[in-house]
């Protein structure tokens, strides 16, 4: 049996010392504060997880615009699902109907009141995959510019350096 | 000697204290550890650019600088370099760069475009003509090779050669 004076003597020198997770909060914080610096220059384009699209040295920022994005098998813009890829680019004629009326459409939702009423002034940025044939993209750009988008860019990801 | 009171009324107080004095920073430990972990998985490390075209449709062609329209057409073997200026006619060919092992030569392609920029150091323009099956990949490539030549060491600076790019169809 320990006397009683031992054992208050032990539980003084068992206080929790919080002191030794400074560094950790240390770590912590500056992990925080990079990655909220991080996601801060909010990417305009969306992710592009789903398809590859190529590597550019291209140092040129995105700017708001109307986002055709061409997956392997589909075709969206700003999101919503237009159709299989196939079932469009099979389709007859230069210009492909459905992706135009979608663009049409999305000519009221361009940010700003300059790219409505200007039409010199509206954008639209092509996120395609590196596999899509020139004359797909020849297509899309074709219609791009029959609903009134005259500036078209091709979205890429950046690389520090060109190719060896 | 302390009086017996007086111990009893240190005791009591520090008794009274004990554990008081220290900030309770556990909860914000996971308030941190959830942040981070939040942050990490939304976090995109991958930074998109765009690549801005000049689509054919403009009438710029009377602005041409005479002696050279350089056109650069990619087909399925190989990226051919063209000079069409309107004003002496279809000149043969300028030069032709076979795949090489399957791949597109874009440091042949990139190693010409340096040549004919320090010949004809005012122009900005360039056509990329291509052939329908080309994949997009190669047409950004090409693109990257006649725009602008990268130093592929140390300071890794870049010099603009020809930025101004129309695209269009490869003759047959």
């Amino acid at each position: 049996m320990t006397p009683y004076r031992i054992k208050r003597h032990r539980s003084r020198r068992h206080r929790a010392n919080h002191f030794v997770l400074i560094p950790f909060i240390d770590v912590m914080t500056i992990l925080v504060v990079f990655l909220l610096a991080h996601t801060a220059d909010v990417d305009i384009l969306p992710n592009s997880k789903g398809i590859a699209i190529p590597q550019s040295i291209s140092q040129q920022k995105p700017q708001p615009s109307v986002v055709v994005m061409v997956t392997r098998d589909s075709v969206f813009v700003d999101g919503r699902l237009i159709g299989p890829l196939a079932a469009l680019i099979a389709a007859p004629g230069p210009v492909i109907a459905p992706l135009k009326a979608a663009l049409i459409a999305q000519r009221d939702q361009l940010p700003g009141e300059a790219p409505r009423s200007d039409v010199a002034k509206r954008e639209v940025t092509i996120m395609g995959d590196k596999t899509m044939p020139y004359s797909v993209l020849k297509k899309i750009m074709f219609t791009c510019g029959d609903a009134d988008y005259p500036k078209v860019s091709l979205a890429v990801v950046e690389r520090e350096r060109a190719a060896t | 000697m302390k009086s017996k009171s007086v111990r009893l009324v240190r005791r009591n107080h520090a008794r009274y204290h004990h554990g008081r004095d220290d900030l309770n920073i556990v909860p914000m430990i996971d308030m941190m550890v959830i942040l981070v972990f939040f942050l990490i998985f939304t976090a995109v490390f991958s930074k998109t650019n765009i690549l801005q075209l000049n689509l054919p449709a403009n009438a710029a062609a009377a602005l041409l600088p005479p002696g050279l329209k350089l056109e650069v057409i990619v087909r399925a073997n190989d990226i051919l370099i063209n000079n069409s200026n309107p004003d002496r006619g279809r000149s043969p060919l300028l030069d032709d760069f076979p795949n090489k092992a399957g791949k597109y030569d874009y440091d042949a392609l990139s190693t010409y475009m340096r040549m004919v920029k320090a010949q004809f150091p005012n122009m900005t323009d360039a056509s990329v003509l291509l052939g329908p099956d080309v994949p997009y990949n190669v047409l950004v490539q090409v693109m990257d090779a006649v725009r602008v030549y990268q130093l592929p060491i140390a300071p890794y600076s870049k010099a603009a050669l020809f930025p101004d790019i129309v695209i269009g169809d490869a003759p047959k």
